[in-house]
């Protein structure tokens, strides 16, 4: 035990990952300030370039881009009234208040420590529950897995969109394309159509490059010529009275961090829902629940440890059972695949050292967000004047870029294209995105558990809750199926709702 | 660009029956009544299904026409805006290979800085920098063959 873990503090103290540490915490921290552009997109841009790293460094460039990206999403939230990623949406009001009244450092202070405190909790549940929580899965056989890729693929549809069906049919549509190139149970060519690059299959850096990357380009393009208000102006310290007030809230940070990491923890809700639902309860709890919404720090404190903490919750299921909760872990899982680190009980077996040394990162991650965030609250106001029409084709380039390099071809980029294409289409038509690569992350291990099982049970159904947490696992499943259908059942007898046929009146109102 | 949810479910239903067709031409594990053709079936039903179900959205929401589109996109600069990246990356795939790396981004970055209301100083001086920069950090440092196209032996 010791010596994986001097290991593990050997592979994480490595100059050259706290250069990556550093790097990519700044990089999270420009992207996620950045109002339109999405943590997942700042994941998304850095996978080409870990690509060729060690696994370490390559996790430890994630990890800490995500954590900063997140964080960094208050800034804008706060200064502009823009979320930079949707994390930060839950109190972005409540922020912007607190900044019009003077209090903006004060504001972004507090989400900065918060932020800092709800990830050092995350972590800690990461650390402690994951390799217990291996330990049971060792057991665990193709039943279990094929039944936990059911539940975590359904949880992650009907919780986190709006609209079931539609989401519904982007994680077919992800399932679909995990079944291009060569089948992994029988070694048959499946919708290759004779095309070598196919015959590969999609492979997933590119897709998703084009799924959060060029179609968020391409929003953003359709948007350029809105104009942005400008920042508020600073004023005041940024961690002085920071630590007193988070004192007299030390209750709403705890309460947040664990809500956000076990929600985080939950396949199919990442970060944005835990700020969200933190937020929340901690106007439920409050005894000034009144004060919510006119720039009170409370809720904030509450949903900004809870965004955070959940980034590391979310590792827990994909580390230990190789199940994404969120578009975030989706890569996270593409990325241990590509490192050999095949997610799952086996390598807590195999790779200790590599697993400890990600946790140590992790640690470190929130600690260097203290120093850099601080920078970045200071840094806000030039980044923010960078103005998109220069910005977005720079980021172009860097797309083509970085998925020409995972093929070594241009198939990479015409499969971005095409992605970024169906991405643009689909959300514009309120087809949320992240179930496709959901889809396409957890295909490979869907299928190939499904065929075993039904191998081995002989093509009986039945054999599939046999086993004690199969059968747990399979009545979970079917039921969030029995809910989802009940309640799709109710609105399709009580007729179409107000809001489907809202475009039709705006239209109206319009040319009238 | 929003369009009626039946545009979306006709097609959803028109890709299961492809995938379905296509599927069974796939051979079935030896001895076994199913394989490689099981889960490509189960997935064109589920199209087929829930394309069926969207439509009947769709035909419920007739009212609002076959499709719709945001008060941006009727503006034509900004329609030839999101065309031009579109062409960006098209054209690379095309002629980056004949061209090269280097020189076809400084051009295609320039022009579509240009386009999108930068400074003529602003547009050059981030064109250059970023394929530099980009052609650096993915070729010279990542070893990612990016084509050299025109300036092949020059350097």
């Amino acid at each position: 035990m010791m010596n994986v873990f001097s290991q593990a503090l050997a592979l994480a103290l490595d100059p050259f990952v706290l250069l990556v540490v550093v790097i990519s915490a700044a990089f999270g921290m420009f992207v996620g300030a950045m109002p339109g552009l999405t943590a997942t997109m700042a994941v998304a841009l850095l996978v080409p370039v870990t690509f060729f790293m060690d696994p370490v460094p390559a996790l430890a460039a994630i990890v800490t881009a995500s954590s900063m990206a997140i964080f960094a999403g208050d800034i804008p939230g706060a200064l502009l009234r823009m979320p930079g990623t949707p994390a930060s949406a839950a109190y972005v009001g409540e922020t912007f208040l607190m900044g019009q009244r003077g209090k903006v450092n004060l504001a972004l202070g507090v989400t900065l420590v918060a932020s800092a405190l709800g990830g050092l909790v995350g972590v800690g549940a990461l650390i402690l529950a994951a390799p217990m929580l291996a330990e049971v899965a060792l057991k665990f056989t193709s039943f279990e897995y094929f039944w936990l890729a059911s539940l975590g693929l359904s949880c992650a549809v009907f919780i986190s969109s709006a609209n079931p069906l539609k989401g519904f049919i982007s994680l077919l549509v992800g399932l679909a394309l995990c079944t291009v190139g060569i089948d992994p149970t029988a070694g048959v060519p499946r919708f290759t159509f004779g095309n070598v690059d196919l015959m590969g299959g999609i492979s997933f850096i590119p897709a998703m490059i084009g799924l959060f990357a060029i179609s968020e380009i391409l929003r953003g393009v359709m948007r350029l010529r809105a104009k942005t208000p400008p920042p508020l102006r600073q004023s005041g310290g940024i961690f002085t009275s920071v630590l007193p007030l988070l004192g007299r809230h030390k209750v709403n940070v705890l309460r947040g961090s664990a809500l956000g990491t076990c929600i985080g923890a939950l396949p199919g809700a990442g970060a944005d829902i835990a700020a969200w639902i933190a937020y929340a309860v901690s106007k439920r709890f409050s005894r000034s629940p009144e004060k919510f919404g006119t720039g009170h720090v409370e809720g904030v404190v509450d949903a900004s440890s809870a965004n955070n903490s959940a980034v590391a919750g979310s590792w827990i299921p994909a580390l230990v059972f190789g199940i994404p909760g969120d578009s975030l872990t989706a890569v996270v899982i593409g990325v241990l695949y590509m490192k050999g680190m095949n997610p799952g009980p086996m390598v807590f077996l195999n790779n200790p050292q590599l697993i400890y040394a990600v946790f140590m990162i992790f640690i470190l991650a929130n600690l260097v967000m203290l120093p850099l965030g601080w920078a970045a609250i200071r840094l806000a106001r030039p980044i923010l004047r960078v103005p998109k029409r220069t910005l977005l084709p720079v980021i172009l380039v860097f797309c083509i870029v970085g998925a020409f390099a995972m093929t070594n071809s241009v198939f990479g980029v015409i499969l971005m294209l095409a992605l970024g294409l169906v991405g643009w289409i689909f959300e514009e038509n309120e087809f949320p995105v992240a179930p496709i690569i959901l889809g396409l992350v957890l295909g490979p291990m869907f299928e190939q558990t499904f065929l075993t099982s039904m191998i081995k049970s002989d093509g009986s159904f039945l054999a599939f809750f046999e086993r004690p947490i199969a059968g747990v696992l399979g009545v979970a499943t079917l039921l969030v199926w029995g809910i989802v259908l009940f309640r799709a059942a109710q609105r399709m007898l009580s007729g179409p709702r107000p809001a489907q046929a809202a475009p039709g009146r705006e239209k109206a109102d319009r040319t009238s | 660009m929003r369009l009626n949810d039946a545009v979306f479910g006709l097609f959803f239903i028109a890709l299961g029956l492809t995938m379905i067709l296509i599927a069974r031409g796939f051979p079935a594990f030896p001895g076994q009544p199913y394989g490689a053709a099981l889960l490509p079936s189960l997935l064109g039903a589920g199209f087929i299904i829930c394309g069926g179900l969207l439509s009947i959205r769709g035909w419920r929401a007739r009212a609002g026409g076959l499709a719709e589109t945001d008060p941006e996109m009727r503006e034509p600069r900004t329609l030839v805006s999101m065309g031009l990246v579109v062409v960006l990356i098209l054209a690379y795939i095309l002629v980056s290979d004949a061209v090269g790396y280097v020189p076809f981004m400084a051009v295609a970055l320039t022009l579509l800085l240009l386009r999108f209301g930068n400074r003529p100083l602003t547009a050059i001086a981030v064109a250059l920098l970023t394929t530099v920069a980009s052609q650096w950090f993915f070729g010279s440092i990542l070893l990612v063959p990016l084509p050299r196209g025109i300036l092949e032996g020059l350097f």
